[in-house]
């Protein structure tokens, strides 16, 4: 085992404990830079800070009970300047208005240096980051954003060009171009930024304030708590997120992405926060997060049906690792906004707790033939107190005409422009515990079946005193608790070495598969 | 006679049709969960089709569709932008058709109220069509 580098910056450092995990070492360390002891830690990817610029650091971690250590050396990267906000203007008084102080030290930043937002509470209505700027949140500093519709700026869904031939698409409200209210903390068309430090970003959700009638629209749709919309080569690296007013941190057709060592904090009971949700995104790291919130805690989007047509931009090449997801609908969603399809996706060496549940794919007749879901793989998981580790639907009955017939029924449908697709998904080496409703439940399309199902090394029990619920929401499927194996319309299922202890009745539902290879 | 939007025919006097669409899908979008917006477009492309080239039908379904996007949910996207893209097309259409000036003022004063519907709504480029406003004005 030994240290790898994750991230540098010219005042930090992110390493993960190869080897270890999910998300927790199996010992605790203590970790040493340059041989003086800077923090006690239990999990495998750590965060370093107060670094100075362009400095030689040895990193060690010292196992506590004397088992192991593993140190790794670093230089960090050139500094030219820091631009302190105070020194702009802002209080960190938590009563100013500190939003132009601050907007003013990142748009005055030149490239390889730092805005550094030092301890203090800031309040803010919104903060744009552009180009080439490092932004770093130290300890003890607070973002803390208003909650006052009339202050927060709006972008439009969408911009008709002067030729009338475009569009140019700044808003976006579940998969559709339309307007909201600009991000808490965001960017628009920027490159090369680094958001990094120990600091926490407050979007000031709760039920009196942007979680009331969530669902309405009220001037504009609700903002994420970070937007990074059109972005190339963005990091964000530790600072808690926490209370947003919608999805948390949503990034938009924005690639070269990296999420490391941060933590989502919403309530469990607010409405649609999800915790990171990339939509239309390529090469997207995500690495040592822990989400604890009340909707999915990573969803993987392309649009709804005119996005997906319109730009034909999968979401694609993600690797999510050595992270842990609390509480919330689903762990890692697929859907059900997917219209440009999703190729790529790898999880592993990750724990989810108290999910509703693992992997969670929703589609539906109508997503489009863009819509194609493939390449998505598990492996290396724990789970605990999930109701269902595995769903995938493609009758998930979202949109007012989802409960209609031609989304609903099981009967084959014409294969038209409007038919979605699910390809491979692959699980293995795979632990859930307590367990509540299914072992695995895959509902395809009759008339155009899931491509492969393969399961290795899978081990599912169930809970002593399970819950009773629906695996997915879809027409037809009914609440239960503790049922094995089901696959509906899947050309080939590869099922190895698969053990669920518990279930109720068959173990395996196996209906319409092609070709099943136990 | 009271419509859903299923119910329209597709040989609907135009005049009726400015009458009647706009409160047909608000109602269907406040009291029927949008259910009517799936069948939308293709019903008022055959509308267009079948109102071909007379310019005092395609006047009224220009007015007829700048005040149903007013109250169509922009949530079920393709279907509302469709509706705005036929517009559109249809609103260059007319004026690509030509003599403007030789319209009858009916029709003038359709196609000017629709456009400056569309352009409250945000979807028609005010700067773009002046001239054309000034001409049937």
């Amino acid at each position: 085992m030994s240290l790898k580098l994750l991230l540098k910056t010219a005042r930090s450092a992110s390493v993960m404990v190869e080897g270890e995990g999910p998300y927790n070492t199996s010992v605790a360390y203590d970790v040493y830079v340059n041989g003086t002891l800077k923090f006690e830690t239990d999990v495998v990817v750590n965060n370093i800070y107060e670094l100075l610029p362009e400095t030689d650091y040895e990193i060690k971690f010292v196992a506590k009970d004397g088992s192991k250590e593993h140190s790794i050396s670093i230089t960090t990267n050139y500094e030219f300047v820091t631009l302190n906000v105070k020194d702009f203007g802002a209080k960190g008084d938590g009563v100013s208005d500190d939003t132009h102080f601050i907007q003013a030290a990142i748009m005055a930043c030149p490239k390889d240096s730092r805005v550094l937002i030092p301890e203090g509470e800031y309040k803010i209505t919104q903060i744009f980051f552009k180009s080439d700027v490092n932004i770093e949140l130290a300890k003890g500093a607070k973002l803390q954003a208003y909650y006052d519709r009339e202050r927060y700026a709006i972008l439009p869904g969408t911009i008709e060009s002067f030729d009338e031939t475009e569009d140019y698409n700044l808003g976006s409200w579940e998969g559709n171009p339309l307007k909201m209210f600009a991000g808490v903390v965001g960017g628009i068309n920027a490159s090369n930024v680094t958001l990094y430090g120990q600091g926490i970003i407050d979007g000031a959700g709760d039920h009196e304030t942007w979680w009331k009638n969530p669902k309405i629209m009220n001037i504009a749709f609700r903002p994420r708590l970070l937007f990074i919309n059109h972005c190339d080569n963005f990091t964000l690296q530790g600072i808690t997120l926490m209370n947003s007013p919608s999805w948390t941190i949503h990034p938009y057709f924005s690639d070269n992405l990296k999420f490391i060592g941060t933590r989502v904090k919403n309530p469990s009971d607010s409405p649609n926060t999800d915790g990171l949700d990339p939509e239309s995104c390529d090469n997207v790291e995500i690495v040592g997060v822990r989400f604890s919130l009340g909707d999915d805690c990573i969803a993987i989007k392309s649009g709804k049906i005119y996005m997906g047509r319109k730009t034909k931009k999968p979401s694609s090449n993600l690797h999510i690792y050595q992270c842990l997801m609390e509480n919330g609908h689903g762990a890692v969603t697929v859907g059900s906004e997917i219209g440009g399809g999703v190729n790529g996706v790898l999880v592993e060496n990750c724990r989810f707790y108290d999910t509703d549940r693992g992997l969670r794919i929703k589609t539906r007749r109508g997503r489009g033939k863009d819509s194609v879901l493939d390449n998505i793989t598990f492996r290396n998981i724990e789970m605990d107190q999930v109701m269902t580790p595995f769903t995938g639907n493609a009758f998930y009955f979202c949109d007012p005409d989802g409960k209609a017939d031609y989304v609903q029924t099981r009967e084959p449908q014409p294969v038209t422009d409007a038919t979605p697709y699910m390809k491979k998904f692959t699980f293995e080496n795979i632990e859930a515990k307590n367990c509540h409703v299914a072992a695995i439940y895959f509902d395809g399309l009759p008339e155009a079946k899931i491509e492969e199902v393969v399961m290795r090394n899978v081990h599912v029990t169930f809970a002593e005193n399970p819950k009773c619920d629906r695996p997915i929401m879809s027409s037809g499927v009914d609440n239960f608790s503790r049922k094995g194996i089901h696959l509906l319309n899947v050309k080939k299922a590869v099922l190895e070495n698969v053990n669920v202890e518990g279930a109720v009745g068959e173990l395996y539902e196996i209906i319409d598969c092609d070709e099943v290879i136990k | 006679m009271s419509y859903t939007v299923a119910t329209i025919p597709s040989d609907i006097e135009a005049k009726e049709l400015l009458e009647i669409l706009p409160g047909v899908l608000e109602d269907d979008t406040n009291n029927n969960n949008k259910g009517g917006y799936v069948i939308i477009v293709p019903l008022l492309q055959q509308i267009k089709d079948n109102y071909g080239n007379d310019s005092d039908k395609l006047a009224y379904f220009l007015a007829a569709l700048a005040k149903t996007t007013a109250v169509m949910s922009e949530q079920i996207y393709e279907h509302y932008r469709g509706v705005v893209d036929l517009y559109k097309l249809t609103l260059k259409e007319v004026i690509a058709a030509g003599n403007l000036s030789a319209l009858s003022a009916e029709a003038k004063s359709n196609i000017l109220s629709s456009m400056k519907d569309a352009i409250a709504q945000k979807y028609l480029n005010e700067e773009k069509y002046v001239s054309v406003m000034e001409e049937l004005a």
